[in-house]
């Protein structure tokens, strides 16, 4: 009976750690009733056919990859990496249960261990949630096979002192061996971190070169335009002289177009935005895309910069890349607790795609949108795209709490 | 139909009523170059006002004109092609650009004859032995209690014998939202709301059943976010 309570109580930790992990897309109840009792008869059934160790943990990890995937928003190699985790910190919990109960004599492994596993994950779970750790998806992949090598190490290090009984010498070595593993993983992780944010800082120069392109075209621009004025003020003067006031009015209206063609940058008191915004609006107009906007806000600190500027710079990547010298429209409108976003522009049908996703970067296929969810989840927003085969619209409500 | 324009540029004054004329022929329309006394003692049902009457003034305007009379829909005038400010804190939001005239101003006519349309929509009930008009807009929520619902208005609370369900066949579902099986909740009436409760324009707060929160709050940013684009 004892077993039984166990299992039971394993299914709906391992369940919980998952389902919190991940962003459910379709039905949670379902997927987490369904993932329960997935889990439950796996582990109760490995108890009577004798399957423990790889198979077992393979089975679970296997089975849960393939139902979760049915569910959520995660690609395969994040809920592998993820599942992976799970079993690390599980054999984790039950070592660091075992040495308590061998320290301080005690008889109670089993329950400890998912007091340890409990309080432990509560921890755990509101530093990774709504964290991406790694923007190259291999990456999860590779780190999801380490993490598998290390559960498997524990467990077998584990029954090596369970099963028999070695004295503390013995355990001790084992752990240092351990210690050094986990020690050498948190080295790799560590420099694939480094990575991640080496690979954010070369997006970032990326961006910068970008802009100090379109900087140097507007100077470019500038100069002609000053060049011309040069000769346009010349000939004013001559039409003035000659009182020719129709040629004048002609030349006028004839210049006007330079005037509305100059793009409009933001001066607003939040200074990530102006940054984002205007970049792009850079970047739109020396591919020749007009940008109309309308922006009306009081107070839009309730949102992390990083998140603005991930929401911002996709939405307006995605106008940019999809357009053809058409046209950007930004409207971001704040309207008491809520923050309203909508960003549409005229469509490259050559560039347009039926999967709403950009054509540019076979690797990256549908990161933005899928960041841009994930952000407009995050502050309990609403997500609405309308397009057709001139127009894509994107809307976004978020909730300022 | 009284309508107000305050602009301090003459022409552009002139210009605009005329399109306005087209679009409401028997509208009342005033000109002002400033938001004099005179105006106050006028309730206008819409008022354009330029957003380049001097530092911030327009926005002062805007407060003070939504304070004294908060059925007024206000419309922004700019002459730039864009709006940019962050000292904006009134909730409704019209934009017409003096470039693109013609455009703003049917899409506002649009937006302003759909929320109008809206206002005058009603249900008939049977109070009191005598059938009632009740303005749907009015309603600020609806609860059931057995076989009998509550209407709770600003001015009163009708109780008949009728089921949610046949009352939510007659409101319009655009506006009026199921909270859960016995409260239907009108959008336009929520003045705030956090994890526990809603805070209604009456002043009464309706506390959120299980699991009802997240659908609601999907349904009211979606709500919300098609009332401000799409009117």
């Amino acid at each position: 009976m004892e077993w039984i309570i166990i299992n039971v109580f394993e299914s709906i930790l391992l369940t919980w750690f998952l389902t919190s992990l991940v962003h459910i897309k379709r039905k949670k109840g379902l997927y987490r009733f369904l993932i329960c009792i997935l889990n439950l008869t796996i582990i109760t059934l490995s108890n009577y056919i004798n399957m423990y160790d790889i198979f077992l943990t393979s089975f679970l990890i296997i089975c849960n990859v393939s139902l979760s995937y049915l569910f959520v928003e995660e690609s395969l190699n994040e809920l592998f990496f993820i599942c992976c985790f799970e079993n690390v910190f599980n054999s984790f919990t039950i070592i660091l249960s075992v040495m308590i109960n061998y320290i301080f004599h005690l008889e109670i492994v089993h329950p400890l261990g998912k007091i340890i596993y409990f309080i432990l994950a509560l921890l755990l779970i509101k530093y990774m949630k709504n964290k991406i750790f790694f923007y190259n998806q291999n990456i999860y992949l590779v780190i999801g096979i380490i993490l598998f090598g290390l559960h498997f190490i524990m467990q077998n290090l584990l029954q090596v002192y369970l099963i028999l009984k070695v004295e503390i010498p013995e355990l001790i070595i084992l752990f240092v061996m351990l210690f050094c593993c986990v020690i050498g993983l948190l080295i790799i992780l560590s420099k694939v971190a480094q990575m991640n944010k080496d690979q954010q800082e070369y997006e970032k120069l990326k961006q910068d070169i970008k802009n100090e392109k379109t900087l140097l075209y507007l100077y470019e621009q500038l100069k002609i335009t000053k060049h011309d004025l040069k000769h346009d003020y010349q000939l004013l003067q001559y039409y003035l002289t000659e009182k020719d006031y129709s040629k004048v009015q002609e030349l006028i209206n004839s210049k006007k177009d330079i005037v509305d063609s100059m793009p409009t940058l933001f001066s607003t008191r939040n200074k990530l935005l102006n940054t984002v915004i205007n970049g792009k609006i850079l970047e739109a107009y020396s591919k020749n895309i007009k940008v109309e906007s309308v922006i009306s806000i009081h107070d839009i600190n309730f949102i992390h910069d990083y998140d603005l500027n991930t929401l911002l710079s996709n939405v307006l990547d995605n106008a940019i890349e999809n357009n053809n010298e058409g046209l950007i429209r930004i409207n971001i409108v704040q309207d008491n607790m809520l923050l309203h976003i909508k960003v549409s522009n005229t469509v490259d049908p050559q560039k347009s795609s039926p999967e709403l996703i950009t054509q540019k970067d076979h690797r990256s296929h549908g990161f933005g949108l899928k960041s841009i969810n994930r952000i407009v989840k995050k502050y309990q927003g609403v997500m609405n795209i309308i397009h057709n085969q001139e127009e894509f619209e994107i809307q976004i409500t978020l909730l300022m709490q | 139909m009284k309508i107000a324009i305050i602009d301090d540029e003459q022409e552009f004054a002139l210009i605009l009523k005329e399109k306005l004329i087209k679009f409401y022929p028997s509208a009342q329309i005033d000109i002002f170059a400033s938001a004099y006394l005179e105006f106050y003692q006028n309730q206008y049902d819409i008022v354009f006002l330029d957003v380049m009457l001097g530092l911030d003034k327009s926005f002062e305007y805007g407060e003070k004109i939504l304070e004294f009379c908060p059925d007024t829909v206000l419309v922004y005038i700019s002459s730039l092609n864009d709006f940019v400010y962050d000292s904006y804190k009134q909730e409704s939001f019209f934009f017409v650009r003096k470039e693109k005239l013609h455009d703003d101003l049917t899409a506002f006519y649009k937006k302003y004859t759909k929320s109008i349309s809206h206002s005058s929509a009603t249900i008939t009930i049977s109070y009191a032995n005598q059938n009632i008009e009740l303005l749907q807009h009015d309603i600020i929520y609806i609860t059931s209690n057995k076989n009998k619902i509550n209407i709770y208005t600003q001015k009163s609370i009708y109780s008949i014998y009728m089921s949610l369900k046949k009352v939510m066949v007659l409101l319009d579902e655009k506006y009026f939202y199921r909270l859960n099986s016995f409260t239907i909740i009108n959008f336009d009436h929520i003045l705030n709301f956090d994890k526990k409760r809603i805070l209604m324009s009456n002043g009464d707060k309706l506390k959120f059943t299980r699991n009802s929160e997240v659908p609601f709050v999907n349904a009211y940013l979606r709500y919300r976010g098609n009332k401000i684009w799409n009117g």
